[in-house]
């Protein structure tokens, strides 16, 4: 049994416009001490996926699945969530400083998580504290101890926000769009944080972003999301060497690269289909250039690619590479 | 031919430190560079390098302290409110965020018939006319002329943005991460749109970002800032297969790509960068450069000439590792 277990995840927002599908059905199984990286561009349902496994979907949005587990813990139809956020799931955000609270140092908000959720008090909170920003990899930990978060520059925040994620003692980090705001310079020292964070303690991650290069540098298995569907799911190196999925194609074809210059780039044309119209078929046909009848009329299932398609067969190969396209007859994969 | 030359441009900010005291934040520290017509000169640098201040002071949106801008033959810096308008329609920028740049309240007409209403005698169906022909030359049509911002997607809305940035037919267009707020399909539909135009109107760019992929796909040459100071500038092919200074090769190896099997970097980056307040000693860059020797604490390096147009701020500029 994997570690995070999704099985048909749909969440809705009935709105004076009508019913607004956010995600249709998602399947996502995620082992424990992985780096798994969901992909998507802005609206695709990235976040609110994230955010049901939470218990923080805003109302009036509706959250449905035949199976949400982690670690054994049934997280559906939850009302009481204290036993799940914080202590077993903690989440960071793209922008530190507004996650902070500005009005307390950081010793104040470390010392209060560590209190509730570990009941320690006193030096001993303090030391805790002490430890944590050591492991995040701020050694000053007096002087950061003492600081408000806006003495902090945004690596150093983000850095403090991941302690104060971890402070709880939770294992499973959901990150949406850690580095989004931060320079690349930072950027590199936060994801090479999170992965050393993985290593030491066995966390295991759940990174959210648009960013391609983000994904290959850090996780180990990608979900790319496409208009609240899943339209492919493979170990990054593999997802990365041999895009299945036409959307994932068109997203590493449009991507500006060393050696492009001047070269027209390959802009995906049409836009996202809106989540308020009911679809039928593939999400993406409309946008596809390799579309044909069947994909308007039947919507394709998260399937196994048929080892020979494709170049990667050979001694690398692990049958984990899913896509929903019509171009692979795959065979199902069973439950 | 030069289009834009500047020529040791300065901008200092008072800044407050205590009841009475004041000092100088030195946020661009003597700059200088040439931009030919129909170029696209790319500056590139993280957050407080300076880059956005640098583009505001060409343009005058904000006031040099000192330094000279000479563009068209004509230094921009002592031209009097009056002429300077008239030179203002040769230049034009586009911002980050054009639900931010654009006004709400203006509908997709108003916003791009806006420079031509106060710079020509364009009115009534001539400037209509001319409005949607504009919108044609970005990839939008006369049905959106009624749209306010708000209702266009963020491709559509930069769009609008460019469209009024050509308005009044600028030699130069400063791109300040014109597609930073994008997803990557908008994203390339614009830089297709913006290679286009150029090529189609002789247009000039100075194209502002922090992502060295997007710049290389539109610049001919690289300009790198650090805390306020160049330290690099040279052609994009150059910088890219052996850059000259430490700061350029941290820059390209934190650049995330989508490439599992591209080498491990060889130079990673610790630490923040300084405030222009009180910049390090001797080189910017020395507390953050794993390269940094006992020359680079006491000794600020001058910018210097190598091979192929390549100009570094580095004293090791010729033993660094390629890249």
């Amino acid at each position: 049994m994997a570690y995070l277990e999704v099985q048909d995840l749909r969440i809705a927002f009935q709105t004076h416009a009508g019913r607004f599908n956010a995600v249709n059905g998602i399947d996502l199984a995620i082992e424990r001490g992985e780096i798994f990286g969901l992909v998507g561009e802005s609206g695709c349902g990235k976040t609110v996926t994230s955010l049901a496994l939470m218990g923080l979907v805003p109302p009036p949005g509706e959250v449905n699945a035949t199976r949400l587990n982690l670690d054994g813990v049934d997280l559906l139809g939850r009302h009481d969530w204290r036993e799940v956020r914080g202590r077993r799931v903690a989440m960071i955000f793209q922008d530190p400083a507004a996650s902070l609270n500005p009005t307390f140092t950081l010793g104040e908000q470390l010392e209060h998580v560590i209190g509730h959720h570990l009941g320690m008090k006193g030096t001993a909170a303090r030391k805790r504290a002490a430890d944590l920003l050591l492991d995040v990899g701020l050694p000053d930990a007096e002087r950061i101890l003492r600081a408000y978060p806006h003495q902090l520059s945004g690596g150093m925040q983000q850095r403090a926000m991941i302690a104060l994620a971890l402070a709880s003692g939770a294992q499973f980090l959901i990150a949406d769009e850690p580095t989004t705001a931060l320079d690349v310079t930072i950027q590199a020292q936060i994801l090479r944080l999170l992965r050393s964070l993985r290593d030491k303690h066995g966390l295991t991650i759940l990174l959210i972003t648009h960013d391609l290069g983000v994904v290959a540098q850090t996780c180990d298995r990608v979900g790319v999301l496409y208009a609240g569907t899943l339209v492919e799911l493979a170990a990054a190196a593999r997802l990365f060497r041999g895009p299945k999925h036409p959307y994932t194609q068109g997203l590493l074809a449009a991507l500006p690269r060393p050696g492009s210059r001047g070269a027209e780039l390959a802009a995906i044309e049409g836009q996202v289909p809106s989540g308020l119209a009911a679809i039928t078929g593939c999400p993406f046909a409309a946008r596809c250039t390799r579309v044909f009848e069947h994909c308007r009329d039947v919507m394709p299932m998260l399937l196994e690619v048929a080892p020979d398609h494709g170049p990667d067969h050979g001694p690398d190969h692990r049958p984990d590479h899913r896509v929903a396209c019509h171009l692979y007859a795959g065979t199902e994969v069973t439950r | 031919m030069t289009l834009l030359e500047v020529r040791g441009l300065s901008k200092a900010f008072p800044i407050r430190s205590g009841a009475f005291r004041r000092r100088l934040a030195r946020v661009v520290d003597d700059v200088s560079f040439t931009l030919n017509a129909g170029e696209t000169l790319g500056l590139v640098g993280e957050s407080g390098c300076g880059k956005t201040t640098l583009a505001r002071c060409i343009l005058r949106i904000s006031e040099p302290t000192t330094g000279e801008v000479v563009f068209g033959g004509q230094d921009l810096v002592k031209l009097g409110q009056g002429a300077l308008r008239a030179r203002r329609s040769e230049l034009a920028i586009v911002y980050q965020n054009p639900y931010l740049s654009l006004s709400p309240r203006l509908n997709v007409h108003d916003l791009v018939a806006e420079p031509l209403v106060t710079h020509t005698r364009l009115r009534g169906s001539a400037l209509t006319t001319r409005v949607v022909e504009l919108l044609e030359a970005v990839g939008l049509s006369a049905d959106d002329l009624s749209k306010r911002a708000r209702q266009l997607s963020g491709g559509q809305a930069q769009r609008v943005a460019i469209a009024r940035a050509l308005a009044l037919r600028p030699k130069l267009i400063v791109l300040d991460e014109p597609t930073s707020a994008l997803d990557v399909s908008v994203q390339a539909q614009v830089l297709n749109l913006l290679v286009r135009l150029q090529r189609e109107y002789g247009l000039a760019y100075l194209f502002i970002s922090h992502n060295l992929d997007v710049v290389q796909h539109l610049a001919d040459r690289i300009l790198v800032m650090y805390l306020g100071r160049m330290v690099e500038s040279g052609p994009t092919s150059a910088i890219f297969a052996a850059p000259k200074h430490p700061y350029t090769l941290a820059l390209l190896a934190a650049t995330p790509e989508p490439d599992p099997d591209r080498p491990v970097p060889t130079i990673t980056l610790e630490g923040n960068v300084p405030s222009p307040l009180d910049p390090p000693p001797g080189c910017r860059f020395h507390p953050r450069c794993p390269l940094a020797q006992e020359l680079c604490r006491t000794q600020a390096p001058a910018l210097r000439p190598l091979r192929d147009g390549h100009v570094s701020a580095c004293h090791f500029a010729e033993e660094l590792p390629g890249a």
